[in-house]
């Protein structure tokens, strides 16, 4: 998705910063194995940290492996096999799919349209696997759609389409499945939010929506956006303290109190400093792949 | 109704954490996967989880785990997809409603009892447009808006109305608890941040931040 959900490095121990990376590289395998070396491009923290959830809620049958990586070959590394990296792989493809595809729509980038056709082969597999899951994501990116196109300024409202996206991903099954997607569901409105805060003036130089271009002309507009995101993770982490989570606890505390918010300290930091708006006035360079 | 402590094997001193661990440990040993076709096991796996669901409700909202806020979103997840099926949520929801005697313009009282019996019903969407509705926007409109908006899942418009309805009539205590109730989670939030790691860079800001829900929280005891 967009690589919000992530860990902060400099707190988290060595021992969990390791286990996490098992996880990380479970789902690339996984996506390897399923989709081809095309989808691993695709790879983000979002759903690592989904696998590291799933697997500190519910019991499951995990292998350790040792392996060499194309991108890393020089010492051997261990990685996980679970059902629940299974699954958060299936899901990382199909929202880098969408993200693809939104992107061409927003912005034209042929890389991006190339990327989304060779993954629309993957998609289908996976929309035959959760044919509920993967129609009520969609219907709530339309009705998302909607609020694009009216350039609607009720960003809470468009950010809770995106969480009732994120709250079907979120939500993996079993008992404890409703707690699983109100934590998707804040998640999802935290990322959304985040991202317009981070795209923002981007977004206006290109024209693109941003749901917060109207509270961006008021007083103390980062301080708003703080408040704003701390309602959000507050909520998700509530969700989390009640989950009966007895393993990966401190990866997930380290995310949840401290990972997320990398980027909006390093955006606050840069609008602070004047930095932006030095980068308003930098040429584009036409973005990455997967920019 | 069983002691859900003495169901989970633990004292009622056990941290969070302890609570956790009984849990899973019970759940493993009664699980239906583990136990096919076991009825008594089946059962026990529901009492243990109605169990640990109590003891972690009671903890969060102070010692009782009736009457309490617990809004929030609820909508039908699709979970069928991946396991053995989730279920449509349906949190249980107080508007505190009871007892107050609203001093306001008539034409806004029958419009605000029709709001209170949507929220109080789940029907936050209708209670909203019946809302929008109202033109003279008292404290009690914004009050009933944040139910309306918390029930919506919309947390942060929820926590901005409850704050200007406490704002517009301080000497309130259900407008307070309200505020008090929406921020809680921030509270609790920030205090586990101190714990946790993970402060803003902003010191100042997050101390004022938990100054003044500290002050919210110790106004409405």
């Amino acid at each position: 998705m967009f690589g919000y959900i992530t860990i902060d490095q400099p707190e988290i121990k060595f021992k969990d910063y390791y286990r996490y990376r098992e996880y990380y590289c479970g789902l690339c395998c996984s996506i390897k194995k399923k989709y081809g070396q095309t989808g691993r491009l695709s790879l983000d923290y979002d759903m690592t940290f989904l696998a590291v959830l799933l697997d500190g809620v519910y019991d499951s049958e995990t292998a350790e492996r040792e392996f060499r990586c194309i991108a890393h070959p020089v010492r051997k590394k261990k990685r996980l096999e679970n059902d629940f990296i299974d699954y958060a792989a299936d899901m990382n493809l199909y929202l880098a799919y969408l993200k693809c595809a939104d992107d061409w729509n927003d912005d034209r980038k042929l890389g991006q349209k190339l990327y989304s056709m060779i993954l629309s082969r993957c998609i289908r597999k996976i929309e035959e696997r959760y044919p509920l899951k993967t129609d009520a994501i969609k219907k709530h990116l339309i009705e998302l759609d909607e609020y694009e196109k009216s350039d609607s300024d009720d960003f809470e409202g468009a950010a809770g389409c995106f969480g009732r996206a994120c709250a079907e991903i979120f939500s993996f099954g079993g008992v404890w499945n409703d707690k699983l997607a109100r934590m998707g569901f804040y998640i999802g409105k935290f990322i959304y939010i985040l991202d317009a805060y981070d795209d923002l003036e981007e977004d206006q130089k290109k024209g693109r929506y941003n749901p917060l271009v109207k509270m961006s002309r008021e007083d103390d507009f980062s301080g708003k956006v703080r408040t704003i995101l701390m309602s959000m993770i507050s909520e998700a982490a509530e969700e989390f303290e009640t989950l009966p989570v007895d393993e990966n606890q401190d990866i997930l505390r380290n995310i949840i109190y401290a990972g997320v918010w990398k980027k909006f300290n390093e955006k606050w930091t840069d609008t602070e400093s004047g930095v932006e708006d030095e980068l308003i006035n930098q040429p584009d360079d036409g973005g990455t792949l997967l920019s | 109704m069983n002691d859900p402590y003495r169901v989970l094997g633990i004292e009622r001193s056990a941290s969070d954490d302890e609570v956790k661990k009984a849990y899973r440990q019970m759940a493993r040993k009664y699980h239906p996967d583990k136990n096919p076709g076991n009825k008594a096991a089946e059962d026990m796996f529901k009492v243990v989880q109605e169990a640990y669901t109590q003891i972690m409700d009671e903890r969060r909202n102070g010692g009782s785990s009736a009457g309490s806020y617990s809004g929030g979103y609820s909508g039908n997840y699709s979970g069928y997809d991946t396991y053995r099926g989730g279920g449509a949520y349906s949190g249980s929801y107080n508007s505190g409603q009871q007892g107050y005697a609203y001093q306001g313009p008539a034409e806004n009282a029958e419009m605000y009892q029709a709001a209170v019996n949507y929220i109080n019903a789940g029907h936050f969407r209708e209670a909203m447009n019946v809302l929008m509705a109202v033109r003279d926007r008292d404290a009690m409109w914004y009050y009933l808006s944040a139910l309306a908006n918390a029930g919506l899942g919309n947390n942060y418009e929820a926590q901005v109305q409850a704050q200007t309805a406490a704002q517009m009539e301080p000497g309130n205590a259900m407008f307070r608890n309200l505020v008090s109730q929406l921020n809680s989670g921030i509270f609790r939030y920030n205090n586990r941040q101190n714990v946790y790691g993970g402060g803003g860079m902003d010191d100042n800001w997050c101390a004022q931040m938990c100054a003044l829900n500290l002050c919210l929280n110790c106004l409405c005891c």
